[in-house]
């Protein structure tokens, strides 16, 4: 079975009012890794995960989930 | 000692190597060209367009190894002279254009090796080498280049 990462990032983002740019510079990544991670392009690191839940003070669950691909039985 | 390393300067210069790889990379695939078809011995407008567009390349690579200056001036980070970024995606770019490049050239010399023989009246080594090192630089150009402006249009509000 295969899965896909889905993220509410954008979502918290903007709940905070921050822009990309801004999100990046507080967890000291580049606003692509932030770009790429919102668009579900780049599937980032533990550590990158991490750092936004604290950031957001979530759990990594709240922003990241972890769903079965289109097509695939359970 | 641990450098502060910023990953907006990262991005920077991994955007600023894709642009000096592609010159390059054109740049020695005009020469590959002359090596094989004595571009700069045919008539007078071939050879003049040769000689221009050879000379564009080397203005603009030079250009941008100037530009590189400011880089070296930022006291960069060791890794990022070795392809490795601190930035997790910019490292999985740099590495995506280092595996394209590494598995063209694997195959080209795969051709080479199997035609060879067959080759060796066509295409002298020099040119071939120059070929390989011209792909090389050219996929690793292109590919940082375009991935990293393909979420351009998806700017953060």
């Amino acid at each position: 079975m295969s899965y896909h990462l889905t993220n509410v990032l954008a979502l918290k983002r903007a709940e905070k009012g921050l822009s990309q740019q801004e999100l990046a510079a507080s967890i000291g990544v580049s606003r692509k890794t932030i770009s790429t991670v919102e668009t579900g392009r780049f599937t980032p690191s533990v550590i990158i995960a991490l750092s936004l839940a604290k950031f957001f003070e979530v759990a990594v669950e709240d922003l990241f989930e972890l769903r079965a691909a289109e097509g695939d039985s359970e | 000692m641990n450098k502060v390393i910023n990953p907006e300067q990262e991005h920077e210069y991994i955007l600023h190597n894709s642009r000096i790889s592609i010159s390059l990379g054109f740049g020695l695939a005009v020469l590959t060209t002359d090596q094989i078809f004595n571009l700069s011995d045919k008539s007078m407008l071939v050879s003049a367009s040769f000689y221009l567009i050879a000379a564009l390349f080397v203005i603009s690579t030079s250009y941008f190894l100037i530009k590189s200056n400011k880089f070296i001036k930022q006291s960069f980070s060791k890794n990022a002279w070795m392809g490795t970024y601190h930035d997790e995606f910019l490292n999985s770019v740099s590495l995506l254009g280092y595996k394209l490049s590494a598995l063209v050239m694997s195959l080209i010399a795969l051709l080479a090796m199997c035609f060879g023989d067959s080759l060796s009246d066509i295409v002298s080594l020099k040119a071939l080498g120059t070929a390989l090192v011209s792909l090389s630089f050219l996929i690793y150009g292109v590919v940082t280049y375009i991935k990293l402006h393909q979420d351009e249009d998806e700017e953060a509000p």
